[in-house]
């Protein structure tokens, strides 16, 4: 009951002492830093964090890309195996087929978006058919960010029995043109390795 | 009533403790990114291992590293075997990668069945990393 009576009192009239304006402004302030600074490095990390997450899947999407291709390309028929489009895609026969239909092929588009000819130009695709029209009809995506195609640089080269395939990936691969291999945050993951046909 | 508020110490160990727990905070995030760096420079260096194992799978392309192939470890020329990734420097993604092939006799007939170990090592921070993969080679 005394303390209720003492809260009351505390009121109006009391000769208790509140804020007075300059503290107000002056806590206000403070806090108002404390707030930009701690906010502003919670923003960063969480950029940074997406970021990160989005490479990671980059570099797995890259690794298990480039796994796909080789484990199939070694049992293609070594007589079947052709870079075609300047070395944008590659086509081979599995040991034991014969029909052109049944031919793999594995390329990257030739344009900015998915509704033309060989598709999108950031993308990876695997598909099978007599020829790259057809293949595309039954297309799959292997994998995105794909960037060869804006660096410049051939995916597939086939030398004797052997192919080297080489897969450029960036987050944003529109940006090379501007800054090139070392774009902040959106660096070029390059992946190489070589193939030989065991049939 | 005189009501204390917070000392200058206490404001200061409250201040500390905050931006202890800020930098152990940062320091998840900064362990996160050097894993995803090793893990990318590994996924690239065995890449690497497997393309040099492919290449020197034909003995012929041993008899290119050492006439007679003789047991011995070779250091290999990165943009030779893989010009269209590697930079001026030598360097892939910004990091320099030695590649080397070790030549080993094979359990038998040790003249025409060789062990070959593709070797793909790499520093960072001053920590080495190899990636090694092994395989068996006959001469037929």
């Amino acid at each position: 009951m005394r303390k209720i009576r003492r809260l009351l009192s505390a009121g109006i009239g009391s000769e208790r002492e509140g804020f007075s304006l300059i503290e107000i402004l002056v806590s206000l302030i403070i806090f108002s830093v404390m707030i930009l600074v701690v906010g502003g490095v919670l923003h960063k990390v969480l950029v940074d964090w997406s970021r990160q997450r989005d490479y990671l899947d980059c570099v797995q999407n890259a690794r298990a890309s480039m796994s796909f291709i080789v484990n199939e390309l070694r049992n293609a028929k070594s007589s079947s195996v052709s870079v075609e489009n300047s070395g944008t895609s590659i086509r081979f026969l599995w040991a034991g087929q014969t029909s052109s239909s049944d031919r793999v092929w594995y390329w990257i588009g030739n344009q900015d978006d998915d509704g033309t000819f060989r598709g999108d130009k950031a993308i990876l695709y695997r598909g099978t058919g007599t020829n790259l029209n057809s293949a595309y009809d039954e297309r799959t995506e292997l994998a995105n960010f794909v960037a060869n195609a804006e660096i410049g640089t051939d995916v597939f080269d086939k030398s004797g029995d052997e192919v080297t395939i080489t897969l450029m990936f960036m987050l944003h691969p529109e940006q090379y043109e501007d800054c090139g291999y070392d774009c902040p945050g959106n660096h070029v993951l390059i992946l190489s390795t070589k193939v030989r046909t065991r049939n | 009533m005189m009501k204390r508020g917070l000392t200058f110490i206490e404001v200061c160990i409250a201040t500390a403790v905050f931006t202890a727990l800020l930098l152990s905070m940062m320091g998840v995030f900064h362990q996160g990114y050097r894993c995803l760096g090793i893990t990318r420079e590994r996924t690239v260096a065995m890449n690497l291992a497997r393309g040099i194992l492919e290449h020197y799978s034909d003995w012929d392309s041993l008899e290119d590293v050492s006439a007679s192939v003789s047991n011995g470890e070779y250091s290999l020329v990165l943009p030779d075997l893989f010009p269209s990734c590697v930079d001026g420097e030598g360097k892939i993604n910004n990091v320099l990668y030695a590649c080397t092939l070790t030549i080993a006799d094979g359990p038998y007939s040790p003249a025409s069945l060789k062990l070959i170990t593709a070797t793909v090592g790499w520093s960072k921070s001053g920590k080495i990393f190899t990636v090694a993969f092994s395989t068996m080679k006959a001469d037929i």
